[in-house]
C-alpha cells in the first residue's frame, strides 16, 4: 500500500481489473443458471436423514 | 429411518443463494479490505485470484460432489459422508470437526450478529452518542472520537469484565444487549425450526438481493463523498481508493502477503466449513453441483471484491485519514465497530447510511448463522432418529449454552478469540485438507470428477483433476505450516500462561517503503512495570515474553522506550502494552467447553455409525450408488 496517494492508472487497472473479473463472472453464471432448465425428476427417498 | 418427508431445496437458485448467503460476512466488507490495503493494494488482488482458482473453487466442488453424493446414499452430516468417502471410521471420526467447526463458530458468532443488529438500532433510535465536532483524539483522550467509540464497544462486548453484561457495575441491571441476543438467537431459532426450504433458503431469497441494493446505494453514497473537508485535500474519494488499489508490487515477494490472499480466499468462501457437504447433501441426484459451485463462489467474490473493496476503507480514509483507518483494519472488529462508527457521525445522513451498513453486515451474518446450526441438526437427526422439533430443540439448546458462556467470558474477549482461532481458522484449514485427500486420493480424482459431472451444466476443464489431485492439497499443506508458525505460537502462549507480545515503533512515519528502514537501528528497553523477558532488542519488533503470573494478579502495564535511528536521525519512542494475565484462565475453560462438545459430537458419531449399520446403509462407502 503506497501511503495516501491519489488513485494512480495502475491503481485504477487493478481496481476496475479485479471489479470486471468478478463481475463477469457472477454474469455469466447467473446467465447460465437462469438459461438451463432445471432437473424436475423425482428423487430417491432419503435414508437416515431428516 | 425416521418417517419424516425427506428435506430437499426448493430451487437451484435457492441453493446458490444459501451457500452464497453462508460465505458473505463481515468478512467480506471488513476483513477483505483492510487485508487487501497491508498486503500490496491492487497487488494483492494477484495472489487472491490465483488463491481462488488454485484452491477456493477446486475444494468448493470437492464439498459439493461429496456432499450430493453423501446425500443420495442416505446421509446429511459430514462425519457420515466423510466416512463414505474415505472408506471407514477413521474419515468418519475426523468428521467430528466437520460438524465442530459450524457448532463452535456459531457460539460466538451470533453475538457478533447481535452486535450488528444493536448498531442498526441505536442508528434507528439517533446514533451512539458520538459527537461529529469532537476531536478524533485517541482512546486514551476522553470525549475524543476513538475514546466514545471504543467505549461504546467495550461496553456491548463486556469487555471489562466477566459476566458484566449480566450485572452491570452501576447497579444498571443487564445491558441491553443481552435482550437483543435473546432476540437474535429467537429468529435463528424460529427459521431452523421452518427447515430448508421455508427457513434457510426463504431468507437468503429474500436477504441476499436486500444485501445487494443496500450495499449498492451505500457504495454509490460513498464514491460521490468528493471531498468532504476542503481543509484536508488528502481526505479524498481518490485518495480513499488509492489506498486500498494503488499496487505495491515489491509485496509480492513477501510470503505473508500470499499467506494473507489464501487466507481471505478460504476463509471467505466457507470451504471445509462444515456448510457446504450438508447444502449439498439435500440436492437431487441431477442436479447440476459445478456450476453452482461456481455461481456461489463468484456471487461471494462479487460482494467481497466490488462491495466490500470499495466502501469500508474509502469512507474510513474520506472521514477520519489514514492513521486512524490503519489503526482499525488490522481486525475485522476494529475496522467495523470501531472506526466505522465515527464515519457514520461525520457523514451527512449518517445515521441512515451507518444503519444500512450495519443492517447489511446483520443480514450477512444471520444468513451465515443459520447454515451454522443446519449441520448439526442434520448430523443429530440422523445419528439418533430423532424428528425435527426433537433436533431443532438439541442444537438450539446446545447452540446457547456455548453464546452463554461466550457471552459471560466477555473480558478481552478472550473466550470468542480463543474459539475464533482454533475452531474459526484452524480446524477449517484441516477439515478442507481432508475432503480434497479423500477426494482426489481416497475416492479417486478420475470417479470424484465423473460424479461431480453428473447432471452437470458445465465441464470442469480437464485441468481441474491434476490441480485437484496435487496442486491444491500441496497449496494447502503450505498454507497451514505458514498459518502455524506466523499464529500458532502465539496462541499456545495464551492457553498456557505464557505471554507473550510483539512490540513495534508506535510511530511509524508515513510514505517510506519497508526495504528503505532495513538499515535502521533499534535499541529496545523495558522502562516500567514487572519485568519480563525482552528479546530481539535490535530489531524493528522485539518480543516481550510476561513473568508467569502470580496467583489472583490482576492485568496490569508495561513500558518501554526503544531508539530508532534512520541513519541521519535518531528518535526515542515510548509504547505501552497491557499485559492481559487473566486471559489464559478463561482461554482453558473454553477449550474445556469445546473439549467437552468434540466428546459429545464423537460420541452421536459412534451412535450414528451403529444406527446406520442396524438400517443396512453403506456407513464404509463399500458399495457404488445404485442409479
Amino acid at each position: 500500500m503506497l501511503a495516501n496517494t491519489e488513485l494512480t492508472v495502475t491503481g485504477w487497472i487493478f481496481m476496475l481489473t479485479s471489479i470486471g473479473a468478478v463481475g463477469t463472472l457472477v454474469f455469466c453464471c447467473y446467465k447460465k443458471i437462469l438459461t438451463s432448465p432445471e432437473d424436475d425428476e423425482p428423487d430417491l427417498p432419503g435414508g437416515l436423514g431428516p | 429411518m425416521t418417517n419424516q418427508p425427506k428435506q430437499q431445496w426448493g430451487s437451484r437458485l435457492g441453493v446458490i443463494l444459501a451457500v452464497s448467503g453462508s460465505a458473505v460476512g463481515l468478512g467480506n466488507f471488513l476483513r477483505f479490505p483492510g487485508n487487501a490495503a497491508e498486503n500490496g493494494g491492487g497487488a494483492f488482488m494477484i495472489p487472491y485470484f490465483i488463491a481462488l482458482v488454485l484452491l477456493g473453487i477446486p475444494i468448493g466442488w470437492a464439498e459439493w460432489t461429496m456432499g450430493r453424493y453423501g446425500g443420495r446414499k442416505g446421509f446429511h452430516g459430514a462425519p457420515a459422508i466423510l466416512g463414505v468417502f474415505t472408506k471407514g471410521p477413521v474419515g468418519r471420526y475426523l468428521g467430528v470437526f466437520g460438524v465442530l467447526i459450524p457448532l463452535g463458530v456459531y457460539f460466538y458468532y451470533v453475538l457478533i450478529e447481535t452486535w450488528c443488529l444493536y448498531f442498526v438500532i441505536k442508528y434507528v433510535s439517533g446514533g451512539i452518542g458520538i459527537d461529529p465536532t469532537a476531536p478524533i483524539g485517541s482512546s486514551t483522550e476522553v470525549g475524543s472520537q476513538v475514546e466514545v467509540t471504543h467505549t461504546f464497544f467495550n461496553e456491548i462486548t463486556g469487555d471489562g469484565g466477566n459476566g458484566i453484561l449480566f450485572s452491570q457495575p452501576d447497579g444498571g441491571g443487564v445491558h441491553p444487549i443481552v435482550w437483543t441476543f435473546l432476540v437474535v438467537a429467537s429468529i435463528n431459532i424460529f427459521f431452523i425450526f421452518r427447515g430448508i426450504s421455508k427457513g434457510i433458503e426463504a431468507v437468503c431469497k429474500a436477504a441476499m438481493p436486500i444485501m445487494a441494493v443496500l450495499g449498492v446505494i451505500i457504495l454509490i453514497r460513498v464514491l460521490t463523498l468528493g471531498t468532504p473537508d476542503e481543509a484536508k485535500p488528502d481526505q479524498s474519494v481518490l485518495n480513499g481508493l488509492g489506498y486500498l488499489w494503488n499496487p505495491d508490487l515489491s509485496k509480492l515477494t513477501n510470503f505473508k502477503t500470499w499467506l494473507a490472499a489464501s487466507g481471505q480466499i478460504f476463509f471467505s468462501l466457507s470451504v471445509g466449513f462444515g456448510v457446504i457437504i450438508n447444502y449439498a447433501s439435500y440436492m437431487k441426484k441431477k442436479d447440476d453441483v459445478v456450476l453452482s459451485g461456481l455461481t456461489a463462489s463468484a456471487t461471494n467474490e462479487f460482494f467481497e471484491v466490488a462491495l466490500g473493496g470499495m466502501i469500508a476503507v474509502t469512507a474510513s480514509i474520506v472521514f477520519v485519514g489514514v492513521a486512524v483507518t490503519q489503526e482499525g483494519q488490522g481486525g475485522t472488529m476494529s475496522l467495523g465497530f470501531k472506526t466505522l462508527p465515527m464515519v457514520f457521525a461525520q457523514m451527512p445522513g449518517g445515521n441512515i447510511f451507518g444503519g444500512a451498513f450495519f443492517l447489511i453486515l446483520f443480514l450477512a451474518a444471520i444468513t451465515s448463522s443459520l447454515s451454522m446450526l443446519q449441520p448439526t441438526k442434520a448430523f443429530i437427526e440422523e445419528s439418533v432418529g430423532c424428528s425435527r422439533v426433537g433436533s431443532t430443540m438439541i442444537v438450539t439448546g446446545w447452540g446457547l449454552v456455548g453464546n452463554l458462556f461466550v457471552l459471560y467470558y466477555s473480558k478481552g474477549l478472550i473466550a470468542l478469540d480463543t474459539i475464533d482461532f482454533w475452531v474459526g481458522t484452524f480446524f477449517i484449514l484441516i477439515v478442507a485438507g481432508i475432503q480434497i485427500i479423500a477426494f482426489g486420493w481416497v475416492f479417486g480424482i478420475d470417479k470424484g470428477l465423473k460424479e461431480a459431472h453428473e447432471g452437470s451444466n458445465i465441464r470442469i476443464p480437464a485441468i481441474f483433476g491434476f490441480i485437484m489431485k496435487y496442486v491444491s492439497p500441496t497449496f494447502l499443506i503450505i498454507v497451514v505450516v505458514g498459518f502455524c508458525i506466523n499464529n500458532a505460537p502465539g496462541y499456545i502462549d495464551k492457553l498456557f500462561g505464557h505471554i507473550a507480545v510483539e512490540l513495534s515503533d508506535p510511530k511509524p512515519p508515513e510514505g517510506i517503503a519497508d526495504e528503505a528502514k532495513q538499515n535502521w537501528t533499534y535499541a529496545w528497553t523495558q522502562s516500567s512495570g514487572k519485568p519480563g523477558t525482552l528479546s530481539n532488542t535490535s530489531e524493528a519488533a522485539a518480543k516481550f515474553v510476561a513473568a508467569p503470573r502470580a496467583e489472583n494478579e490482576d492485568n496490569y502495564e508495561v513500558e518501554f522506550q526503544v531508539v530508532i535511528n534512520d541513519g541521519t536521525n535518531t528518535r526515542t519512542e515510548t509504547v505501552k502494552q497491557k499485559i492481559d494475565v487473566e486471559g489464559p484462565p478463561d482461554a482453558r475453560k473454553t477449550w474445556m467447553l469445546l473439549l467437552i462438545t468434540i466428546a459429545g459430537i464423537a460420541l452421536l458419531v459412534f451412535k450414528g455409525a451403529k444406527r446406520g449399520k442396524e438400517l443396512g446403509l453403506d456407513i464404509n462407502g463399500e458399495h457404488p450408488l445404485n442409479d
